[in-house]
Order: C-alpha cells, then sequence, then structure tokens
C-alpha cells in the first residue's frame, strides 16, 4: 500500500467477525459485505494504476471527497472484482462530469431516485456482464455488485444515510444499484453508445437517475405500432405525481426481445420509433390537475392542452435488452438530477494515465 | 492466545470536524430593513414567508421586501441568485419543508 | 448557511421533519449548533388559515433569530 492510506487496524478472531465489525462501524447496506482488507484495497487499485489518495471527485455541497482508496474499499465490501473497478470508476467519472452535487440533491430529496449504470462494448463480455435473461436482477457478480458499489460510495463517502440525509420517504428497489448491458449481439439497431459520439468498439458506461422500472407487454398486440402505442401510454401514466414537471424527464425504453423482432421485421429504426413513441406519449393538462401533478383549477382549453412527458424524440432513449423466454419490454423514467451521461470505460492503466 | 490482526481501509469520507463560522452581524430592530424572501420552491413556501413578513411588517415597520426562488429545495443558492439576494437584503427569511 | 457566511442574517425554517436532516447536515459542515426554525410538517398541503396560524407562531422566532441570532 502505498502512501495515503488510511488503514485501521482492527483485531478480530476471523474474518466473519470482520464483516461483523463493518456492521458494527455502519459500513454496511444491510446486508453482509466483503472487509475491505489493505491486500483487497490494494489490488482493486492496482488493477487500474490508481493510487489511493488519488482525487476522483467531490460532493462540494457536502465537504466530501472520493479518493480512489475509498471508491476501492467500497468495491471491495460490495463484493466487486478488481476487472469491475473500470466499470465504476466510469460511472463515478460520469457522475462528475455532469454534477456531483446531485448525489445530494437526490438523496436529500423525499422522493427515492435511484442509478442505472448501462454498459456498452466489449467491456460486457470481459467482466460476464449479463444483458439478456432477467437483465434487471441477474445474478451475475458484475450486475449485483457494481451498482452496489455505487450506493455504498454514496452512503459512507458522501453521507447519504437513512433518517438523516437519505430522506426517501417510500424508498424505492433501485436504489441499491442496477447495472446491465444491452444486448448488442441481437438487437437490429446499432449500439447505443453510436448515437453518443462513440464507436461501437468503445465500451462505455451510461449513466442515470431513475424510478423504479415497469414492464411493458402488449401480448395480443398485432403489429409494430401496438408495441409503440402501448410504450407511450405506459409513459403518460408511468410514475405519475412523483416529480413535478413531466417535460423535464427523459425515458429509457429497453425493448425486450421479441418486441424488437417485430419492430425490426417491421423496417422500423430507432428515430422513427423514438418520433412515434414521442408524439404519443402525452397528457392533457386537465388531467395532470386532477391528478394532483399540477397545481390550480381545471379552465378553459386545459382538457385538450397536451403535455409532452419528454422534451424532444431524443429523450427516449431505446435500447435492447431482455430475455427470449417472454414477450416483454421494460420502461424506465429518467428523472431528477441525471440525465443519461456516457463516459468511456478505460479498463488498463495506459488508457487511464493517457486521459 | 493472540487475536489475528486484520487491517481494514476505512471506507468513509472525511470528516472535517468544527469548521464554526461567527454568524453574521445582527441589525438593533428590523425596522426600515430590507427583507428578502428566499423560497425554497416547495409549495406554500412563497405563502408562508410572505404570511410572517406582513406580520412583521404590520408590528415593525420592514423596508422593501423582495420574493425570490431557489432552483433546488436541497441545494444552496446558485451564485446568480445568492448575488441578486445580496443586492436586495438586509435580512433574509427562507424555507419551508416538502 | 452560505448567506450567513455572506455576512446576512438570515432566518431558517425548516419543517420538523427534517429536523435530523438539518442535524445532520450541520455536523457534516462542521457547525453543529447552527441556529434555525421549526415549523409543523407537512406544509404543502395546508389551508389559508392554517398557514396564516403558522405565521403567526414563528413571526416572533423569525425576529429573535434575525435580531439576535438564536431561535
Amino acid at each position: 500500500m502505498t502512501d495515503g492510506s488510511r488503514a485501521t487496524q482492527i483485531e478480530v478472531p476471523d474474518t466473519l467477525d470482520a464483516i461483523e465489525e463493518c456492521h458494527r462501524r455502519g459500513w454496511s447496506d444491510g446486508l453482509p459485505v466483503i472487509p475491505p482488507t489493505a491486500a483487497r484495497v490494494s489490488a482493486m487499485l492496482d488493477h487500474v494504476g490508481l493510487a489511493p489518495a488519488h482525487v476522483l471527485g467531490e460532493v462540494p455541497v457536502r465537504r466530501r471527497v472520493l479518493t480512489g482508496e475509498r471508491a476501492a474499499a467500497n468495491a471491495v465490501m460490495a463484493g466487486c472484482l478488481p476487472e469491475h473497478f473500470p466499470v465504476l470508476l466510469a460511472a463515478l467519472e460520469a457522475l462528475f462530469e455532469h454534477d456531483a452535487n446531485i448525489v445530494h440533491e437526490i438523496s436529500a430529496a423525499t422522493n427515492a431516485p435511484g442509478f442505472l449504470v448501462l454498459v456498452n462494448g466489449p467491456v460486457r463480455q470481459r467482466i460476464a456482464l449479463a444483458c439478456t435473461d432477467n437483465v434487471l436482477s441477474a445474478t451475475n457478480r458484475a450486475n449485483a455488485t457494481i451498482g452496489r458499489a455505487l450506493r455504498l460510495i454514496f452512503m459512507n463517502v458522501f453521507e447519504s444515510r437513512q433518517g438523516v440525509l437519505d430522506r426517501a420517504c417510500m424508498g424505492s428497489l433501485s436504489k441499491s444499484g442496477v447495472c446491465f448491458g444491452e444486448d448488442e449481439e441481437r438487437s437490429p439497431w446499432p449500439p447505443l453508445q453510436t448515437t453518443r459520439g462513440f464507436t461501437a468498439a468503445d465500451s462505455t458506461v451510461t449513466m442515470m437517475s431513475i424510478q423504479d422500472p415497469e414492464m411493458v407487454g402488449n401480448r395480443y398486440g398485432r403489429t409494430a405500432e401496438s408495441i409503440m402505442d402501448a410504450v407511450a401510454d405506459s409513459i403518460a401514466t408511468h410514475g405519475l405525481g412523483v416529480h413535478f414537471t413531466f417535460m423535464e424527464n427523459a425515458w429509457l425504453w429497453l425493448v425486450g426481445h421479441w418486441h424488437a423482432e417485430m419492430l425490426a421485421r417491421a423496417g422500423w429504426d430507432r428515430p422513427r420509433m423514438q418520433r412515434y413513441v414521442f408524439e404519443r406519449a402525452w397528457r392533457s393538462r386537465a388531467d395532470l390537475k386532477r391528478l394532483g401533478m399540477m397545481r390550480g383549477e381545471i379552465v378553459g382549453d386545459d382538457a385538450t392542452a397536451r403535455v409532452p412527458a419528454a422534451a424532444s424524440p431524443d429523450d427516449i432513449l431505446i435500447v435492447k435488452a431482455g430475455g427470449d423466454s417472454g414477450i416483454y419490454s421494460t420502461l424506465i423514467k429518467i428523472y431528477i438530477g441525471m440525465p443519461a451521461t456516457t463516459v468511456r470505460v478505460r479498463e488498463s492503466p495506459t488508457e487511464r494515465s493517457s486521459r | 492466545m493472540t487475536q489475528p490482526t486484520v487491517r481494514l481501509v476505512d471506507p468513509t469520507g472525511a470528516h472535517p470536524g468544527d469548521r464554526r463560522f461567527p454568524l453574521a452581524p445582527r441589525p438593533r430592530d428590523l425596522r426600515g430593513k430590507r427583507v428578502v424572501l428566499l423560497d425554497n420552491s416547495k409549495a406554500n413556501a412563497e405563502p408562508i414567508l410572505r404570511a410572517i413578513a406582513k406580520i412583521l411588517d404590520e408590528e415593525f415597520g420592514l423596508g422593501e421586501v423582495v420574493h425570490l426562488t431557489k432552483h433546488s429545495a436541497s441545494l444552496p443558492p446558485r451564485p446568480e441568485l445568492a448575488a441578486e439576494v445580496r443586492r436586495h437584503a438586509d435580512v433574509v427569511i427562507t424555507g419551508v419543508g416538502d | 448557511m452560505t448567506l450567513e457566511q455572506d455576512g446576512i442574517p438570515t432566518a431558517t425554517i425548516i419543517t420538523d421533519v427534517f429536523a435530523t436532516t438539518a442535524k445532520g447536515y450541520m455536523a457534516m459542515l462542521g457547525v453543529p449548533d447552527f441556529p434555525y426554525l421549526m415549523c409543523a410538517h407537512p406544509i404543502t398541503s395546508v389551508g389559508a388559515a392554517e398557514l396564516d396560524a403558522r405565521a403567526r407562531a414563528l413571526a416572533p422566532a423569525v425576529r429573535r433569530l434575525l435580531l439576535e441570532g438564536r431561535p
């Protein structure tokens, strides 16, 4: 371990007791953590060539700094392997590139936005990241631990502690951090990162703050239009009243396998799909007022005035993911604080130092 | 019997300790003082701040009262808003809730 | 708090549900005894008469905080 380490020495009868010690110190998210031993933390840092004292970023409004060592310690606790660390670092880079103060805004809110780390490119295979079956709840180690590491960092380093600076009223399942990959191999469309300034050969992370996802069926639909109508309808009702301004949201449609198959057969490309859904994803002002989503009495032309669910078609992101055992898609609202932000994953020390 | 020793790296953030700052100097009274009501963007924050200002004005005779809104309930005012507050305020009343 | 640091006397009002948050935040920034006022939560759904009553209850403490630096 090089200079800058803040290793605490504790004496415990065995490793399982070290796990209990982590619970006692308030370092856990409620589940057992891997004790962040100096050796494990070193291995995590050495894999990417990061110095312990290197500052990855800070949350200014909380006066809290994230060092390489602290990120690595939380990654170890989450159960990450060193090969997962570059993806976690890319997610953090996206956060700091956008505005790290949203960590405070998000957790101090009584709402409960979670985080999604969406991965593209060859790194998915290298870390065995699930992109198909059970994609939102995969038991692959990378899927289960990368998002968890983020949550532990928010808690331990940025003080988003339940009841104190994390004021979520109802909480959410995605607060534990969701991480998965796009099913690029079976997608009829170009992978997401190519629409965001990167190439198909680039490994990237797209990080965003989300509401808990919602499945979309359309079991008896016969056309591509029917699928998109169902998605637009879901957008128009999903999470109403949870965020103040309908139009500030963006959306992520995880197109399920058989929905993608039908859309591709009918010749739909991503831009056309975005436009089709955008034009149909709206709610009347009267409805929003009636449902307590907008202030004021229902007046004048409220019944016919359309409030769109997004600012533009580009705010409806479309990605293929999920298994082929059933006919479903999933809709995810992107809201409060962190819009979809894409950065490259730097897997090797050389890539990291060439920034 | 000696216990095995495990060295754990502290995964938590820095603790800056006490960094007290003195409160701003207080005016002698409120008569003629210019007030900024800085609402935190939540519903009913503005009405309650205005109601408080009205009560204080009735009793003590405030100066100009200006109402401004933060962009976010939890974050401090952005620099432009803070500058606007400084331009108009002898004192500030801010809040409230969710 | 930032305005107070800038030299402008400030009366901060929070609803009581956020008391632990306020204390936690102030402790985290190193000023655990920063003075503020509390009123009942919630405030969003409250009618005009109740709002007025709360304003009346708060006004003397607001004045004290602005003139004396204590709630």
